[in-house]
């Protein structure tokens, strides 16, 4: 991930007593993060709450933060690990999804792509914790292994292993999906 | 399934994945809310640092207009024959004065409220522009610069529900065919 000066200039300010400054990292990395904690979380409530909770968590441990240009991979770790231990709190269908939205006014295409969007978040919600972490930081953030080693502080080999079973599960769940 | 089939379907379900989602657009006031609650002074000297508010009927407060307006100006107008005009207030102003409008310091008290928003016709009750600060006790506050003159305004609560100033008089007409109430701010006295 990308270091950033200007992220270090926030950080500056806001160790130095500009707690507004704060507002520039947030704006900056909440919209960066949401679909991350979100699919993580499987529902909007919770993924709001990690974010919150992430924020807050860095905001407090900002003086502690020796390389600042690296704000945003720091951010994401505490994310990460909020998430983790977090858990699957409801079902797919209950918390993402309104049936009646699917079934009112709406296209045979646009009933088709919610009932895709279930199938996949349900596939997901069914990975084991780390398999959908370490899915969603390589394939969906696009992280590079070594990237992701740093922001789960897991090894890279068990990081490849981890993206493999996450393809061959949904691969096989998915397959007659669409 | 063969190899590629495999890949083709994933690529399918990444390109799902990677859609933006949209969660709370009030998310990063809320953060930064409570980012400040948390950068605030505790103590005797925070507690003195700290804004404190009373409920006023409109009688208190006009007096509290006029001792925070500053006696002497009002004095001086009555002594230069000039009635002082008082309208009753819904909101106390402070005594700082600016080119860009009065400072005014808006209460409401909504215990059940996630999010309470100030929407008038000093900002084209825009729901978005000025989210108020959740203080203890359900109360929630917000300082803002309105220009002299009146204006109408309403409490937007949690985005769709719109109250009223129980502490303040309400329009003889109902904007948007809801309640609002009036504020007059004084012209600046130069």
């Amino acid at each position: 991930m990308a270091e950033s000066s200007e992220d270090a200039a926030l950080v500056s300010r806001v160790v130095h007593g500009d707690t507004e400054a704060f507002g520039g990292l947030v704006r900056k990395y909440r919209k960066r993060y949401e679909r991350y904690a979100y699919h993580m979380l499987g529902n909007q409530e919770d993924a709001e709450d990690a974010l919150q909770d992430a924020f807050i968590r860095a905001y407090e441990g900002l003086r502690g933060l020796h390389q600042p240009e690296r704000f945003g991979a720091w951010l994401l770790s505490i994310l990460a690990n909020r998430c983790r231990t977090s858990r699957w709190r409801r079902s797919v269908r209950d918390a993402r999804f309104v049936p009646e939205q699917v079934e009112v006014g709406v296209t045979p295409d646009a009933a088709g792509a919610v009932e895709w969007r279930e199938e996949i978040s349900a596939a997901l919600g069914e990975l084991p914790l780390e398999q959908r972490e370490a899915f969603l930081l390589h394939h969906v953030e696009e992280l590079e292994y070594e990237e992701m080693a740093q922001v789960t502080g897991a090894g890279v080999s068990a990081l490849k292993m981890r993206v493999k079973r996450a393809r061959d599960f949904l691969g096989r769940q998915l397959a007659e999906a669409r | 399934m063969r190899d590629d089939d495999m890949d083709r379907k994933l690529a399918q379900v990444t390109d799902e994945l990677r859609r933006p989602v949209s969660l709370d657009p009030w998310l990063d006031q809320r953060i930064m809310r409570a980012v400040r609650a948390r950068s605030e002074p505790r103590g005797v000297v925070a507690w003195l640092r700290r804004t404190h508010w009373v409920a006023l009927t409109p009688l208190q407060a006009a007096a509290a207009l006029m001792l925070v307006a500053g006696a002497g100006g009002v004095l001086a107008g009555l002594a230069a024959g000039r009635p002082v005009a008082v309208e009753p207030p819904m909101a106390v102003v402070t005594a700082a004065m600016s080119d860009a409008g009065e400072p005014v310091a808006f209460l409401f008290h909504a215990p059940a409220a996630s999010r309470v928003a100030l929407v008038g016709s000093f900002n084209d009750w825009d729901g978005e522009a000025m989210p108020m600060e959740a203080l203890p006790g359900g109360l929630w506050r917000i300082e803002v610069r309105v220009p002299a003159g009146r204006h109408a305004y309403s409490f937007l609560i949690d985005g769709e529900h719109w109250a009223h100033d129980p502490q303040a008089p309400r329009t003889a007409e109902e904007d948007f065919g809801r309640a609002t109430s009036v504020l007059v701010v004084p012209e600046q006295r130069s």
